[in-house]
């Protein structure tokens, strides 16, 4: 299966759910910690699922006792999470500042003072 | 009209929108997955229903239910890899409406540059304007028409002193002699012209008769009707 196309919002979806990579979360709580919009990443999520870097399961609960619906919760496969860092780490690597950038929080004109 | 919007319609409207938000949104959702391949339907129906629980607020639930829908079609692609059908029918139904649309505007630009400008109908007025004063059928406006010579019924266009582009609009309307212009154009600035032949004496009568017939007209006699 190819690797998924990344766009930011994928990003933002493999790096929430690389926080806590054993713990299954559901698209709301996803796109909540991942600022995103409600309703937007479900293209995101199928396209990681059918690539195989998530598995996802409809949660057993009484709905009646619960008073709520069942959930779909997603989680981060092994092969999943292990290409979700390399590209998590490119990525950050790839938007990087420049080395000759002052690094944040140092104050350029202390040096020749 | 403004304070009934604003003081009824409008609060009415958003009572029913808080009212009807989760069961619309319901029926949004069970519709949108309708665009998705059969065998994923009843999964994301029941995952989207799933969450729109976990949405606070009705109005906010609407809005959840309107994504989702409007991600449906990135959706299908996700899960099959391709666009369905319906989106790339839609797609081409697009590209036709724009083509159509754009090869509309560029034909009525076309027909509009060839149809020839509204001829400037003042400048023709003044054009047919003559004067009987003193040297014969002389066109008034020496701005557009100078010396006429004596002009006759089959006199060219030519015989006038009218620039390029008024004759140009002229013989485009099929206006090629002095009189086919005096035909067709009157009086303006109250000076007569052949058309007020009525008015004219019988001293004047015989002159235009005498232009009409071609016979010269002698201009050491103060012109067609004699001086002013």
């Amino acid at each position: 299966m190819d690797d998924p196309r990344m766009t930011l919002q994928t990003l933002a979806i493999l790096k929430v759910l690389l926080d806590k990579p054993l713990e299954p979360r559901y698209g709301l709580d996803i796109s909540k910690q991942a600022g995103l919009q409600r309703g937007t990443l479900y293209p995101a999520l199928a396209r990681l699922e059918r690539a195989g870097w998530l598995t996802s399961f409809q949660e057993d609960i009484d709905e009646a006792a619960e008073g709520r619906r069942k959930r779909r919760y997603y989680r981060l496969t092994g092969e999943g999470a292990r290409k979700a860092r390399q590209v998590l780490a490119a990525e950050s690597q790839r938007l990087s500042l420049p080395a000759f950038l002052p690094s944040p929080g140092t104050n350029p004109n202390a040096a020749g003072a | 009209m403004k304070d009934i919007f604003l003081w009824v319609i409008l609060p009415l409207a958003l009572a029913e929108a808080i009212l009807l938000g989760p069961w619309l949104s319901e029926r949004l959702l069970r519709w949108g997955a309708l665009g998705l391949p059969e065998e994923y339907r009843e999964r994301y129906v029941e995952d989207w229903l799933g969450e729109l629980d976990a949405v606070p607020g009705s109005l906010t639930k609407l809005g959840f239910a309107i994504r989702v829908l409007i991600r449906v079609p990135a959706t299908e692609r996700a899960l099959t890899g391709r666009d369905a059908l319906w989106v790339l029918a839609a797609r081409r139904l697009l590209a036709l409406l724009i083509t159509g649309v754009t090869y509309g505007l560029i034909f009525l630009v076309r027909v509009s540059m060839s149809i020839p400008p509204k001829p400037n109908y003042q400048r023709l007025v003044d054009a047919g304007v003559i004067s009987v004063k003193r040297y014969g059928l002389k066109v008034v406006r020496i701005g557009q028409i100078g010396q006429t010579a004596p002009l006759r019924r089959d006199s060219p266009l030519e015989h006038t002193s009218l620039d390029a582009k008024t004759l140009q609009v002229l013989r485009r309307g099929g206006i090629n002699t002095f009189w086919d212009l005096l035909g067709r154009y009157g009086a303006a600035d109250g000076q007569p012209t052949l058309r007020d032949i009525d008015g004219f004496g019988s001293r004047e009568m015989e002159a235009v008769h005498r232009v009409l017939t071609h016979d010269a007209v002698d201009h050491s006699e103060g012109g067609l009707f004699g001086g002013a």
